[in-house]
């Protein structure tokens, strides 16, 4: 038992209609990085919940450094010193970096920050190589730099077990490597990790063992070194999924969609800067970038919430090419725009709103039952729950709090309400962003099927991959300027990579 | 060792549920409250809640009460289901209450009932949701706390009822600081008899209930006052305009607490006339919102928290009455309320358990 940091045993947890543990055990090894892998929905996430003191199990008993323990609240898990990474940050917005780290920390002292406390932070950012203004107020920050944010947290807190709830999903690619180094010393000098992911080639970046979860079970555990992905996809999915090649394109049309030489301040910060790009149907353009370099401001000024300081924007609507410039958003998603937003649940999403009232955001889905002075919710139930059967959107009925849905099926929820409307062109915002493997697969056909009826589709990707394996042409963005425009032909992964990062 | 443990609970509390444990647990706890102040409990439950509900004068009252506060609380829910925390019920109330003695007095004295009351109801609405509308301007275009607006606006209105009172409205007849009293084609009482409630103002409070019911929840504009109210970014990002849903909001919000300020001046059992502000809203605009929360802010459940209220209020009134103490025991009650209140709205979203630790070793010893 000594060299076991938890040992977990037979844990159940039920929700409403839902085992998602099921006499599930489980031990991560003092030393190790030991990842959890499994689609969502999987209770990989219920798990860590319970190992963190959020959720309380049914049953089952947990011992953490062979202790047998309880663990009734997030406190109770920090005195153990485990402590979960969450899959979104959970921070004060409004605050600082630096302010969000010493939150609740015992030795920050009474007044905020002190100078003892912001050496240590500053320390942290260096040693760990985690790149992030610790003065800049959270607000400004884009989801990925957010994230490092709860890495300093862990840190400072002396956790010894750290969870990774699907931390790596929005890092570039030297921000993933730097993190892959930090798990490993962590691990190697009396720590132990568990690394939550649904990415198989992630496990084989990290992993010393791997456990796999379906449908609220554990059907294995392994060395990495001794299992194949083939083995674990196997296991993951129940049977043998064969990755298959995306059809190729047709024949682009005419000119869609046009933006000129567009210009964002965002209080006094130019965000974007001079940014031209000419969509076309029948094709999907790919804007590479790491996160917060202009993508958020400029999808946000194409949709109508921010105005832009210079430039114009012109998309071609029900045959006619129009400035759409300074039309409200209602008429843009009207006239056949639609938006997949990044942030699903803040922007995406009513949560304490039902799922059929979410579908009809934006008044574009099931006119008819909209039109009249009242709305004819039992109509929209119909044809929601076809919706729900079509989107295969994993939700008990109609009638659920949208909050109630996990986050792959918050974004098919989003995806259903997008496609439904029949855009000619669409906005899509990191949408597979945490999701897994077969949600994935799913949304990428659906974006493939739409392009091939004629759709023009702007696809902002902090993910090469999708990038690579969706896009008909590539544009590289990168403070706020387009670095460079590749056709699928002659897109290179180390070209588009140097683009991302190099500044000018 | 002391160890309070909060937990976020999976399922919410249901309103019902929570909202009947703050009622009996506030007045319970009043009454023990009074009991310091050497006054019988049981006598004192007998005395506020229970012989009201026996005798025509208690309805009448309580009656009187709960109209106002289903007309506010309705309208509050509307303002509180868009996110906008209107605090101006009583401002609001007033300028209607402004609107019926102009209309009555000066406009068309002479008309008859029919013509008088519908006229005073509109115009009580207009001038409402007038205070309103500022304040949803304020906030919906420059985007100030309409907390301090609506708040600041009842001290406005306050002046402006005391000025008429005193100054050009001022009854010649006698040195208070009431106006004239109203013709009696306006007295809703008089046109009620021999009900002893508002028959005019009952009618059009449960029309209005169940109408804001269907505007909240079947209406497209319903749709984007909840949606900007439970999550303004997803809901202006797919189009819905945010001014739109506070400015409509505040406008009906205001205007139904004007309804009120109707009801409060033409339906009152003593003599229809504007007096003092202070004896027109007395506190019914903040003990609306009371009325409005514990409804789970929902339109239809205001019937039964208003009517309940009405008679809360009534209670504080029959003690200070029955056992000569002051406005303090009508305090009393809405106060403890208020802060039971606070705490359940925290204990249905969070489970909170205490556990002492020595006490527990102590026990073990047993």
């Amino acid at each position: 038992m000594n060299n076991l940091a938890i040992k977990a045993v037979g844990i159940t947890k039920r929700f409403p209609g839902v085992t998602a543990n099921d006499n599930v055990s489980f031990e991560l090894r003092v030393g190790e990085i030991h990842v959890l892998l499994g689609e969502n929905g999987a209770g990989k996430t219920t798990l860590m919940n319970i190992l963190a003191g959020l959720y309380s199990k049914d049953s089952g008993e947990i011992y953490v450094w062979g202790q047998k323990v309880e663990i009734k609240s997030p406190q109770d898990a920090l005195k153990l010193g485990i402590y979960l990474v969450p899959q979104t940050p959970k921070l004060v917005r409004s605050m600082t970096v630096l302010e969000n780290v010493v939150i609740g920390l015992k030795k920050a002292g009474i007044i905020l920050p002190t100078r003892k406390v912001r050496d240590l932070v500053e320390g942290l950012t260096k040693s760990y190589h985690i790149i992030v203004d610790i003065d800049a107020p959270v607000y400004r920050l884009s989801a990925s730099e957010q994230k490092r944010i709860e890495l300093l947290k862990a840190l400072i807190r002396h956790a010894r077990i750290l969870i990774f709830d699907e931390l790596t999903t929005s890092l570039s690619p030297s921000e993933k490597a730097d993190l892959l180094k930090f798990m490993r010393k962590f691990a190697r000098s009396g720590g132990a990790i568990i690394f939550v992911t649904h990415k198989m080639h992630e496990v084989f970046e990290v992993g010393d063992r791997v456990t796999v979860m379906r449908n609220g079970r554990v059907v294995g555990t392994f060395d990495v070194s001794e299992v194949t992905p083939d083995k674990l996809t196997e296991l993951m999915f129940g049977k043998s999924i064969k990755p298959e090649s995306i059809p190729r394109l047709t024949k682009p049309g005419d000119v869609m969609f046009r933006i000129d030489n567009l210009w964002v301040d965002l209080d006094g910060y130019k965000c974007v800067r001079g940014v031209s790009l000419d969509l076309h149907s029948g094709e999907i353009l790919g804007l590479a970038g790491v996160a917060g370099n202009g993508q958020k401001e400029l999808v946000e000024t194409i949709i109508g919430i921010r105005q832009p300081s210079k430039g114009k924007i012109y998309a071609k609507l029900n045959g006619k090419f129009v400035d759409i410039t300074d039309k409200p958003t209602i008429w843009r998603l009207k006239s056949g725009i639609s938006y997949i937003p990044e942030d699903r649940i803040r922007q995406g999403i009513i949560p304490d709103m039902t799922v059929m009232e979410n579908v009809i955001l934006g008044f574009r889905f099931s006119e008819d039952a909209i039109s009249g002075l009242l709305i004819n919710w039992s109509k929209i139930k119909a044809q929601v729950s076809e919706i729900i059967k079509k989107y295969e959107i994993a939700t008990p009925s109609a009638d659920v709090l949208a909050k109630y849905l996990s986050g792959g099926n918050i974004q098919k929820l989003i995806i259903a309400r997008e496609f439904e409307s029949k855009p000619t062109i669409l906005i899509a915002f990191n949408p597979t962003l945490g999701l897994d493997a077969s949600s994935t697969r799913y949304i990428w056909e659906m974006l493939i099927e739409m392009r091939n009826k004629g759709a023009a589709i702007l696809l902002i990707s902090e993910d090469l991959d999708e990038i690579l394996s969706l896009s008909d042409r590539i544009a590289v963005i990168s403070e706020g300027e387009i670095r460079g425009i590749f056709s699928r032909e002659e897109a290179r992964l180390d070209d588009i990579g140097r683009l991302m990062v190099r500044a000018k | 060792m002391i160890r309070i443990i909060i937990k976020k609970r999976e399922k919410e509390l249901p309103y019902a549920y929570s909202s009947t444990i703050v009622i009996l647990v506030s007045i319970f706890l009043s009454l023990v409250v009074l009991s310091f102040f050497g006054i019988n409990p049981m006598i004192a439950l007998w005395e506020a809640f229970v012989l009201p509900i026996l005798t025509v004068y208690g309805w009448a009252n309580i009656l009187y009460n709960g109209l106002i506060l289903l007309l506010c609380g309705v309208g509050l829910v509307i303002a509180f289901k868009a996110g906008v925390w209107n605090i101006g019920a009583e401002g609001q109330m007033l300028m209607g209450a402004i609107a019926a003695t102009w209309v009555s007095l000066y406009l068309i004295p002479k008309a008859p009932s029919i013509v008088m009351i519908p006229s005073m109801f509109i115009v009580g609405f207009l001038f409402g949701a007038l205070w309103g509308f500022i304040a949803g301007v304020l906030k919906a275009k420059l985007g100030v706390n309409e907390v301090l607006t609506t708040m600041m606006l009842n001290y406005i209105a306050y002046q402006i009822v005391y000025y008429l009172v005193m100054g050009p409205w001022a009854n010649p007849a006698t040195s208070y600081p009431v106006s004239k009293p109203f013709p009696e084609q306006a007295w809703l009482l008089s046109v009620s008899r021999p009900l002893p409630v508002s028959v005019p103002t009952l009618i059009l409070a449960l029309t209005i209930a169940p109408l804001v019911h269907l505007m909240l929840f079947r209406t497209k504009l319903g749709y984007e006052i909840r949606a900007i109210g439970s999550n303004p970014i997803a809901a202006r990002t797919y189009g819905i305009s945010y001014a739109k849903a506070v400015i409509i909001s505040m406008l009906l919000s205001g205007g139904l607490a004007g309804l009120a300020g109707v009801h409060a001046v033409a339906g009152s059992i003593l003599t229809p006339q504007l007096r003092r502000p202070e004896q027109v809203s007395r506190g019914f605009g903040f003990v609306a919102i009371l009325v409005a929360w514990l409804s789970g802010i929902k339109p239809l459940p205001v019937i039964f928290t208003s009517i309940l209220m009405g008679l809360v209020f009534l209670a504080g009134f029959a003690i200070q009455i029955s056992f000569a103490r002051g406005i303090g025991s009508t305090h009393l009650f809405t106060g403890v309320m208020l802060l039971i209140l606070s705490i359940m709205e925290t204990y249905r979203r969070y489970e909170i358990s205490v556990r002492i630790h020595a006490l527990r070793r102590i026990l073990r010893w047993f």
